[in-house]
């Protein structure tokens, strides 16, 4: 059991090691934000980012629960391993730009 | 003018401007010859902001002790150099260095043309490789510093070898001449530009160079191509004017990589590993690009004297600012300036930071004053110039208001000749006034 929860601790340590902030910004264009209809800024800002890792916690649960809330037509690519896949990117770019932070905007058209 | 006979001429003309740049200031009362200074307003950086802001406050209070340290012994502008890259009739590496001479002379401020090495915020105390000044404030204008370990990690040889061999040129100096000489001896091949996802200096600057880089192999009929690589799904400034110039201008010349992450470069073996956006496998995918020269710019920072001063900066490493003041978060005696400044959405640009420079200059007076100061009715203003031809530009201007939090509201001109003209007088205006000329 121990050694479970070690190894589970080290892959996940690794993902997101591996996660990338515009990764997380290009899959939510795609993936999400046509069923979602709002931009990743607004996406990102929606919650701070102690609220987001609760939010990510226990594989997404509480992150699936509200974007099934938001539009049930997501159910399908929610149970997905894509979705399992870009979590950690989806992760590291909701903290980045969480309500509570400053991302710093480029010249904005 | 045969390429070589250019570099000697600019060679030349860069050791005369550094004499009598040197001996200038000799005899100027206002460089502050002793060890120990006192002053009221220590200004850290000579750049754009830097500048307007000694300018200002001295146009405001003529009788304030202003002192302005700057280690360049001259200046080189940023704003107008792809033009220089590209070959444009009328910009000259003369038209884009200034020395710091007219600008002390013409507005009675102080000049230390020496390297910041340390800063005490407790104390206000700033230390030069010489000297030791005190403040009663401080404006910090130091610009950006490049955060290679965001690319390469610890490896410092490959950081090194990066910013010698595939200059970023988004510093004055010799990052600009390097680009030039890489250009200028281009024989074909691929010319790559790689742009960070995060936020760096002048956003449209890379998108710019690589027009100019296509006009200049344009007219010199050189067999080239310049590959941008860029994360963004759109270029990250004036997208729809950029999209533009690459397909209709520049189709031959011009290749962008939307969405595309620089991973690695191979310098032996000439080639950069990128990650592709495959929107058909919704995955990212490994390539490796062949190139002849190429320009890697890595993500930003605010300048490492930030760090030295111990100002708190967010997670990108910008600076934190009191809203809606430019005071540091940290030290409401630091006023922070141009390109380091994080806490607002204003692009990092020549004319932004001297918009932001009069805001301080006026806040400050007030200050001195004892009175107050309504930042929320006093908000800058942006103008950011493009060229795409040799007579050809494109231009954005921003404007700002503040209800609740800083907004943005902008307009794109469409690619014309009186827009390059409007960025001449622009130019010309500009440094016509931080410079006394």
């Amino acid at each position: 059991m121990k050694k479970n929860l070690i190894l589970i601790f080290l892959l996940s340590s690794v993902l997101l090691a591996n996660a990338q902030t515009h990764k997380g910004k290009v899959f939510y264009y795609y993936l999400l934000k046509p069923s979602l209809g709002y931009d990743g800024s607004v996406f990102a800002k929606k919650h701070t980012d102690k609220q987001w890792v609760k939010l990510f916690s226990n594989n997404a649960k509480g992150l699936k629960k509200e974007l099934l809330y938001q539009n049930i037509k997501l159910k399908e690519f929610l149970d997905s391993e894509k979705f399992i896949e870009i979590l950690p990117h989806l992760k590291a770019f909701a903290l980045e730009f969480a309500s509570n932070k400053k991302n710093f905007p480029e010249c904005i058209e | 003018m045969l390429r070589r006979d250019f570099f000697k001429v600019s060679v030349a003309t860069a050791t005369i401007l550094q004499t009598s740049n040197l001996l200038a200031m000799q005899k100027n009362s206002n460089n502050k010859t002793e060890k120990t200074i006192k002053t009221s307003v220590a200004i850290c950086g000579g750049g754009f902001a830097g500048l307007s802001a000694a300018k200002f406050l001295k146009d405001l209070n003529p009788n304030l002790d202003v002192t302005l340290i700057e280690k360049r012994d001259n200046f080189m502008s940023c704003p107008f150099s792809n033009g220089w890259l590209g070959d444009v009739k009328g910009i000259t590496y003369e038209s884009l260095n200034f020395d710091y001479n007219s600008a002390v002379n013409a507005y009675g401020y102080n000049f230390i043309n020496e390297t910041i090495i340390n800063i005490n915020t407790n104390s206000k105390t700033i230390y030069t490789n010489n000297k030791t000044i005190t403040y009663d404030y401080m404006i910090m204008a130091p610009g950006i510093s490049y955060n290679y370990k965001k690319l390469f990690g610890k490896d410092l040889n490959k950081a090194q070898e990066s910013l010698l061999k595939a200059p970023p040129g988004l510093k004055p100096g010799s990052e600009h001449l390097a680009l030039k000489r890489m250009i200028n001896n281009f024989k074909g091949g691929n010319f790559v530009l790689t742009i960070p996802h995060e936020a760096y200096k002048c956003p449209p600057a890379p998108y710019e160079r690589a027009c100019m880089i296509a006009n200049y192999f344009k007219k010199n009929n050189i067999k080239g191509k310049v590959i941008i690589i860029d994360p963004r799904i759109k270029p990250g400034a004036k997208p729809k004017q950029f999209v533009k110039a690459f397909n209709e201008i520049y189709p031959d010349l011009i290749e962008y990589r939307k969405l595309t992450n620089f991973k690695d470069v191979d310098f032996e073996n000439k080639t950069i590993t990128v990650e592709s956006f495959d929107k058909k496998d919704m995955t990212y995918k490994t390539e490796e690009i062949k190139f002849e020269e190429a320009s890697i710019i890595p993500p930003n920072k605010a300048n490492k004297l930030v760090e030295i001063a111990n100002l708190d900066t967010y997670t990108q490493g910008w600076v934190k600012l009191r809203q809606p003041t430019f005071r540091s978060v940290s030290d409401e005696n630091v006023y922070v300036i141009g390109d380091a400044q994080g806490e607002y959405p204003y692009p990092k640009s020549g004319q932004m930071a001297n918009s932001c420079a009069y805001i301080v200059a006026l806040e400050l007076t007030a200050r001195l004053k004892g009175e107050k100061f309504d930042y929320k009715n006093n908000m800058p203003g942006n103008v950011c110039y493009s060229m795409i031809t040799d007579k050809k530009s494109v231009s954005i201007t921003h404007s700002y208001i503040f209800k609740d939090k800083v907004n943005v509201s902008s307009v794109t001109s469409e690619i014309d000749k009186i827009t390059a003209d409007a960025s001449k007088t622009w130019y010309k205006g500009l440094t016509a006034d931080i410079f006394g000329l």
